[in-house]
């Protein structure tokens, strides 16, 4: 894998984190079910998912900008298993509603699992580490801007929205409506 | 009324807890990721760590619960 394939695949993988932070935003606004701490937390190592990719674009791939990604991912992983874990009682209806017969934390940790595997078998392309004398497109070229500005934008959006649901203080465990808006 | 010691602790624990904690860390990590795109890399991967740990943090300050396994 060349240097400019790998530059590639790192903006289509920030595609793929704004995909999961965009169908979040869609359960939440469109079925109304707003996130829990735990899935707040998982959202947000979603999102650094995203710092690996963004360096490997600017400053051309790195195992250490992978191995960043790769933390992210076996942080979320244990996030969400601990989810798993808390509604795996027989009986246990779990948190929010499930989308093609898996709640959204167990779809989180197939994604953080998915995730761990991609970027294993993307450190085997040793070729994409090597100054192949190609010249890279100045920050990875419109294809690759636009995937970092719209994952920036979309974590932006999470500011804000977890502010209103949460307010200035702590989140509740079992959130029904937007702190800030019930206060206004 | 005479507030007891243990509600004066009960209050700082409270005053202590992780407000906007969630709301924090979205704003951190999208600070973190400006400063991969445009800021120097030394920063990126300093501010990068530095939110991974307060993740980590907040992973086990809310897993202080029991728990439900079934065997």
């Amino acid at each position: 894998m060349t240097q400019t394939r790998a530059v590639t695949l790192n903006a289509l993988s920030l595609y793929a984190v704004a995909l999961v932070l965009a169908a979040a935003f869609a359960a939440q606004f469109f079925l109304h079910e707003l996130p829990c701490p735990l899935c707040l937390l998982q959202r947000i190592l979603f999102a650094t998912l995203a710092v690996g990719p963004i360096l490997n674009i600017r400053f051309g791939p790195r195992p250490s900008h992978y191995a960043m990604s790769l933390l992210s991912a076996v942080a979320g992983a244990v996030a969400s298993t601990r989810q798993v874990l808390l509604h795996i009682l027989p009986g246990d209806a779990g948190y929010g509603s499930a989308l093609l017969g898996y709640h959204y934390y167990s779809w989180a940790l197939i994604g953080f699992v998915a995730a761990i595997v991609l970027l294993a078998a993307t450190l085997l392309f040793d070729r994409q580490f090597a100054d192949d004398g190609a010249t890279l497109p100045a920050d990875g070229g419109a294809f690759a801007q636009i995937a970092v500005w719209l994952v920036i934008a979309l974590t932006a959006a999470n500011v804000a929205t977890t502010l209103l649901e949460c307010g200035f203080g702590a989140c509740a465990d079992n959130p029904v409506v937007y702190e800030l808006l019930k206060s206004a | 009324m005479w507030l007891s010691v243990e509600s004066i602790i009960d209050w700082r624990i409270i005053r202590c807890g992780p407000d906007m904690e969630f709301t924090l860390l979205f704003l951190a990590i999208a600070v973190v990721m400006l400063a991969a795109w445009r800021g120097p890399r030394p920063l990126a991967l300093g501010l990068y760590a530095a939110v991974l740990i307060a993740c980590v943090a907040t992973y086990l300050h809310h897993a202080t619960d029991t728990l439900k396994l079934s065997f």
